[in-house]
């Protein structure tokens, strides 16, 4: 596969839209830290010292599904001046490696994002040690990943409104469908980060995570949905090229 | 060949006889002097070990609880390294708070990190709640205080403690003033200080003058733990600041890395070296937050002293009971270094409390060892004893009183008060090293005493009773505690008690 992608992952970078969206993040993260930030006076009304690893962790989840989503199903302003269904029709390379392109561009991306923010997250991170840090990103990476295979599907269709739609969908669903069927909880991103913030004894929530014995079942479970969806959406481009050429 | 089964015999008859010495230590454990004891005082535990063998080097641990069952409760471990020399006996003396009846006492002996002798010091209820009566001398004189009461008799000066804290188990010690006197003086001192601070130990020719003041007390056993107050009393720590940066350095180090990295961005991104200077901008931006990190964890935690002294006026020994509340905001584990003159330290339970918790005393190096949860406050009690010098002169007049204070110590009093009965007069400050005269009128005493209401949150009090007292408030360190390797601010809230004895 040639490294065109890596253009494009360059591009991501200095574009100004993307640099506003993650600046915009960065200013909501600054100003949620200054005001949660424990006080130095010691309270005895209120003694406890907020667990900042919980709050951004969940922050940092709601942001990145949300962004990638976002991003893969090309409904970002710049991503829609660069559409997959073009690069399907006029450039010279193959449906696959568009597909495998777009998806490592962006990934790059988000760990590009996740590097930039690891000493946020090393500062905030005072009640865990930096494995947990690790293991929220290599979740937040797993996690997203249905997200991103539903989402180059999604930018599939030409239609903008229908694409905006299924994006939100999506999004929507998987982070609402846990709560609406709770003994599917365990197959969902959510899930997985409110057990890592150990949300169950705070939020009186019932988490069912065992990681030795679901995450191989969640890996695949994930896999295979990012897998389909990157296979239908590779069908559905080649059907553009097809046309076109035709 | 004859030779050679001989030296073998002999080599045998040697090793048999080292297993056999080795293992000839007897140990008895006696909680009390002659196992009578009182419950709600605070009590001595004897161990006596007698080394028949090699000499050994053993673990005496004693551990003292309080709380509840399933409720969550206190244990305090207290460690004392001893050598024994062969073919020698010796007697350890611990000092134990009052006992909570629904946890006996346990006392381990291990050799080696192996137990060799644990036993529970069991007790039965109906005895420990008679009232306790020490005699030291030869002849028991004839007291009719009390209808119903354990004599214990002693004349041997080894038998008795050296804590003075040990005699606040009795209700009555009377002592012959002949064989006081030929005690050796360790001893001496602890009962003149716990005549000071009991108020219930008598020389056999006072007990006529004093008799009346004697009251036979009865007694039931009673729910609430042994703690020194009532309830828990966290004011200590409430305001005191933690040693960690504030919102303000976190705004400018967050607001500084973001602006770097959008400089990078704009400047320097798809430049030669990028993706160096990216590397160096994430590694070293790292290096400061953990440093953040570091910063706000290893020093929050609070840490407070509350103090109830009660000063003997004639002799200007104290006697200090301190209420150490704890707070960390995350678990860790912390090593206290306290001074010799906190000759008792023990986990209180105050409810409510979750689990079990475990103070670890040291007794050979005066360190005790405490893990700590989350978010919880500790809370630590303790007993000391100061010499603080103030001289204090009063004078009746028809419509005031006259005071003349002469501050010797370093001790800064602030906030003096007079009482009598329910009546205070504020008086003021008395700093240190200096002499001061104070007028009260006896007109601008006013009710309702202050002390009085202080007083009541207290369980465990010193003796004192209606007569005229000056109290005043301590606000610096008596004892220097300090929690290893942990920075942390201390915060004194300290009362002084001085009875003037009419």
């Amino acid at each position: 596969m040639r490294i065109w992608w890596f253009i494009d992952f360059k591009a991501k970078i200095s574009d100004k839209k993307y640099l506003r969206i993650i600046y915009t993040y960065f200013f909501i993260i600054t100003l949620i830290t200054i005001i949660i930030w424990p006080s130095k006076s010691f309270d005895i009304n209120k003694y406890s010292i907020t667990d900042l690893f919980l709050i951004f962790a969940l922050a940092h989840f709601i942001f990145i599904t949300y962004f990638s989503s976002l991003t893969f199903s090309g409904n970002l302003i710049a991503e829609r001046e660069f559409k997959i269904i073009n690069l399907a029709r006029f450039s010279p390379f193959k449906i696959r490696e568009i597909v495998w392109g777009r998806f490592l561009a962006n990934l790059f991306y988000f760990i590009f994002i996740l590097l930039i923010l690891f000493p946020f997250n090393l500062m905030i991170s005072f009640s865990v040690d930096i494995s947990k840090i690790i293991i929220l990103y290599l979740l937040l990476l797993l996690d997203s990943l249905p997200i991103m295979g539903l989402g180059i599907l999604w930018s599939t269709f030409s239609n903008p409104s229908i694409n905006w739609l299924l994006h939100w969908i999506t999004y929507i669903l998987f982070i609402i469908f846990p709560f609406l069927f709770p003994s599917t909880f365990f197959l969902f991103p959510l899930n997985n980060i409110l057990w890592l913030i150990r949300a169950e004894s705070i939020l009186y929530l019932k988490v069912n995570f065992h990681p030795s014995k679901d995450l191989p079942i969640i890996t695949i479970f994930y896999l295979i949905i990012f897998l389909i969806s990157i296979l239908i959406a590779e069908k559905r481009l080649k059907y553009y090229q097809g046309v076109d050429k035709r | 060949m004859r030779k050679k089964v001989f030296i073998r015999f002999f080599i045998l008859i040697i090793i048999l006889t080292n297993i056999l010495c080795a293992q000839d230590i007897k140990i008895d454990f006696s909680l009390g002097i002659n196992s009578e004891w009182r419950i709600d005082r605070f009590l001595p535990l004897f161990v006596e070990i007698y080394n028949e063998g090699n000499k050994v080097k053993l673990i005496l641990e004693v551990i003292y609880t309080q709380g509840l069952r399933y409720a969550g409760y206190c244990e305090s471990i207290y460690r004392k390294e001893v050598e024994i020399p062969s073919l020698s006996q010796k007697r350890f003396e611990f000092l134990l708070p009052p006992i909570d009846f629904r946890y006996p006492v346990r006392v381990r002996v291990l050799r080696d990190n192996k137990i060799i002798k644990e036993e529970k010091i069991d007790f039965s209820i109906e005895r420990i709640t008679l009232p306790l009566v020490l005699i030291i001398g030869r002849e028991i004189p004839k007291i009719d205080f009390f209808e119903k009461a354990r004599i214990v008799r002693v004349y041997d000066e080894k038998l008795l403690p050296i804590n003075y804290k040990a005699y606040d188990n009795y209700d009555l010690i009377i002592i012959d003033r002949n064989l006081f006197n030929s005690f050796s003086n360790p001893i001496k001192n602890s009962l003149i200080m716990a005549k000071i601070f009991t108020k219930r130990v008598l020389f056999n020719d006072e007990i006529n003058k004093f008799s009346k003041f004697i009251k036979p007390t009865s007694y039931t056993i009673s729910i609430p733990h042994n703690t020194f107050l009532y309830t828990p009393d966290p004011s200590t720590l409430q305001g005191q600041n933690f040693l960690y940066p504030d919102r303000w350095q976190i705004l400018i180090f967050l607001s500084f890395y973001f602006f770097l990295i959008f400089l990078w961005i704009r400047f320097i991104f798809q430049k030669r070296h990028s993706f160096i200077s990216f590397l160096f901008l994430i590694l070293f931006s790292s290096l400061i937050g953990f440093g953040i990190n570091q910063s706000f964890t290893k020093d929050a935690i609070v840490y407070g002293e509350k103090y109830l002294i009660f000063l003997d006026k004639n002799t200007y020994v104290a006697e200090n009971l301190i209420h150490i509340p704890l707070f960390s905001p995350f678990k860790r584990d912390i090593t206290l270094e306290y001074p010799p003159n906190i000759f008792l330290l023990y986990n209180a339970y105050y409810q409510p409390q979750k689990n079990k918790t475990t103070l670890l005393v040291d007794l050979n190096n005066q360190k005790a060892n405490l893990s700590l949860e989350r978010n919880r406050i500790y809370f630590l009690e303790g007993i000391s004893y100061h010499f603080i010098p103030i001289d204090i002169k009063i004078k009746e007049l028809n419509d005031r009183y006259i005071l003349e204070v002469s501050n010797n110590s370093p001790i800064n009093i602030k906030d003096c008060v007079f009482k009598q009965g329910n009546k205070e007069n504020y008086i003021g400050n008395i700093p240190p090293n200096t002499y001061k005269e104070f007028t009260i009128w006896k007109s601008g005493l006013k009710e309702p005493s202050l002390l009085n209401e202080l007083l009541k949150k207290y369980r465990i009090t010193p003796p004192i009773g209606d007569e005229i007292i000056i109290w005043g408030r301590i606000d610096e360190p008596l004892n220097q505690v300090k929690i290893l390797n942990i920075k942390t601010p201390k915060s004194i809230d300290g009362i002084i008690i001085i009875p003037m004895e009419g």
